[in-house]
């Protein structure tokens, strides 16, 4: 048996880890087009703004490969993948053939299509390389704009205003956080980010970037220009899916796949932000492009490959993330749009805390807190089992909810008469 | 794998709380308590008693065998020691990004009281049996 991983991010790792507590022999090749290291995405922000250096940057430790006896092939593309005769071919030209393929290809960064988008000092930012760039330029740069209000812009605009570089940070929507929070958290960030000095300029977009080779202005959507020699675009993720072009690999947004990760053609798998699952929540396919959904799912995967049959339950969209000192996670649906739901909340604006719960007929599908979020795990265990909270709803926020309360929710009250109860309710 | 795991008699527990202050100051650098309660960062304790409709139960990480934390854990400070299946934090390692606070279905990972790092059980890696077991006056916690 001979397994090939195209990836070795967290999708593709999460697969080889799992091929491995089954399959000791087996032969395991990743192959990937970046650079040699074995490096968290995530932790490139942090790298960005100087709470990690570049030595810490890595997901797994050094002796991985050889520890998991995984062949990795580093800065080398996969071109074409010919599922008839079983081989990938790689830019270099050489094939590699495969019993079992994972493809764990990723996303790459949306575009937008704006005028004078290709300059020299308009970056992207999902790898290494794009961060190696970013801060070769960062010496001879005073004005930076970041556009995308999300997660990665505003890491970004962190790790801008942490060199010193005045900053503004340009959303289309209104609040920042559009895609995570709503109105009250992402107000809450928009003045935690200007008291930090950095700039938010709302219901706003660029539409000109203007220069010699180099960015120099940018123009925005009411006319007005503005000096700048750094642009980042964050403005969301599309799933890696052109080099699949050639092949009968079925594709709607992402790769589609069975609830064992399986792609229409045989022997082939797909994993992580290049591919649509089912949202627990919506009951929907969609991609959920976030790390803990990429890794299990590549774990899923993995596993299947060896010839076990493990169901996905299906993705969640998830976030946590902290700026500034202010942490927030955000899960499921947090904003509503139609009547039947309800929403739990409450507020306390001097101290920043915020917590909302989104239920509907009494279960709850969405849930976003600020500040206070060291019970988040309980309630999204809540949301992926769908447990009807009537019995508990008056207290579901207070501080007397805690997890006695979900142990007797989850647990009829003479089961807890057994010895493992909480391994059961997990 | 010779894994050891704590099991809790349910009967027996009357929510004293004595593993808590335990494992609290079994976490302190004193590991004293009257000094562990002066420590700067105060010393978390990674179990806490709750009470549910009938019993009292101590909960503390489970040590999954399918960890989710370990699986969402974006650093990689996370892992899983092979000989032991105990679910290690690496503090070192950890940058504070709460998506462990996250997954957790039980709740029982908490923040440090410096705010910066993730902490939860550890089966008190430097004794042969966790202090909560030790500490526990009617044994409804034990450790094989
Ligand atoms: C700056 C930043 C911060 C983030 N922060 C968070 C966060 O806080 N929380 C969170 O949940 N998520 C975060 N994410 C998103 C998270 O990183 C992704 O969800 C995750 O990396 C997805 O993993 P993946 O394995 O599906 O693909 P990717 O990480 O995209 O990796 C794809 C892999 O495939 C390889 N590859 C692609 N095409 C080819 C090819 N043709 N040939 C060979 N190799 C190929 C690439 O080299 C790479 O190894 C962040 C992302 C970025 C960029
Ligand atoms: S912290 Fe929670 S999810 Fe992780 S091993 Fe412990 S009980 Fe399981
Ligand atoms: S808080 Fe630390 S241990 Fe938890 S997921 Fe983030 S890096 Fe990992």
């Amino acid at each position: 048996m001979k397994y090939l991983i195209i990836g070795n991010s967290a999708s593709g790792i999460g697969a080889a880890e799992a091929i491995r507590e089954v399959d000791e022999k087996s032969e395991i090749v990743m192959i990937t087009d970046e650079m040699k290291t074995i490096y968290s995405r995530p932790l490139l922000s942090y790298l960005f703004d100087g709470t990690i250096l570049k030595k810490d940057l890595y997901y797994r430790p050094d002796e991985f490969y050889e520890k998991k006896k995984v062949d990795i092939i580093y800065n080398k593309k996969v071109n074409k993948i010919f599922p008839e005769d079983s081989f990938v071919l790689v830019e270099s030209g050489e094939k590699i053939f495969y019993n079992k393929l994972l493809i764990a290809a990723g996303a790459i960064p949306k575009i937008p299509n704006i005028p004078g988008i290709d300059k020299e000092g308009v970056f992207s930012f999902r790898n290494l390389n794009d961060l190696e760039r970013i801060l070769s330029k960062i010496k001879t740069a005073e004005k930076a704009f970041v556009l995308g209000g999300g997660n990665i812009g505003l890491q970004a605009a962190c790790g801008l205003k942490s060199y010193g570089i005045d900053t503004t940070v340009v959303v289309s929507s209104s609040y920042l956080l559009s895609q995570l929070a709503d109105e009250t958290a992402g107000e809450i960030y928009k003045d935690l980010f200007e008291k930090n000095g950095i700039s938010i300029k709302t219901n706003s977009n660029v539409t000109e970037i203007s220069g010699d080779k180099r960015v120099e202005k940018v123009k925005f959507k009411d006319g007005t220009t503005e000096d700048c020699q750094i642009l980042i675009i964050g403005k969301g993720v599309n799933p890696n899916i052109e080099f699949l072009k050639s092949t009968n690999i079925k594709c709607r947004q992402g790769i589609e796949v069975d609830e064992y990760m399986r792609t229409n053609i045989n022997d082939i798998y797909a994993a992580g932000d290049i591919t649509e699952t089912v949202d627990i929540v919506t009951g929907k396919k969609t991609i959920n492009a976030v790390w803990p959904c990429a890794y299990e799912q590549g774990r899923i995967a993995g596993f299947n490959m060896t010839g076990l049959m493990k169901k996905y339950q299906g993705s969640i969209r998830m976030n946590a993330a902290e700026f500034f000192g202010l942490p927030f996670i955000s899960i499921g649906i947090v904003k509503i749009k139609e009547e039947d739901y309800e929403i739990i909340s409450n507020l306390d604006k001097e101290k920043n805390i915020y917590k909302k719960l989104v239920t509907k007929n009494n279960i709850i599908i969405g849930l976003l807190f600020v500040k206070d979020i060291d019970k988040a795990g309980l309630y999204h265990n809540l949301i992926k089992k769908k447990i009807d909270i009537s019995p508990v709803k008056s207290i579901l926020l207070k501080d007397n909810f805690n997890t006695g309360v979900l142990i007797s929710l989850i647990k009829k009250d003479k089961d807890l008469l057994t010895e493992d109860v909480l391994s059961d309710i997990i | 794998m010779s894994m050891k795991k704590i099991y809790l008699n349910l009967h027996k527990c009357l929510g004293c709380k004595s593993c808590e202050i335990a494992c609290g100051v079994e976490h302190s650098s004193s590991k004293e308590l009257f000094s562990a309660i002066n420590e700067f960062p105060l010393p978390i304790k990674r179990v806490s008693v709750f009470s549910t409709v009938s019993h009292c139960i101590p909960v503390r990480c489970l040590h999954c065998e399918d960890a989710l934390c370990l699986f969402a854990c974006k650093s990689g400070a996370i892992s899983k020691d092979e000989s032991t299946g105990r679910i290690i934090i690496d503090s070192e390692k950890c940058i504070g990004c709460w998506t462990c606070i996250m997954v957790c279905p039980i709740g029982t990972i908490y923040i440090d009281e410096t705010g910066k790092t993730a902490v939860k059980c550890d089966l008190c890696a430097e004794k042969e049996i966790p202090v909560c077991v030790l500490s526990c006056p009617t044994s409804a916690l034990f450790y094989k």
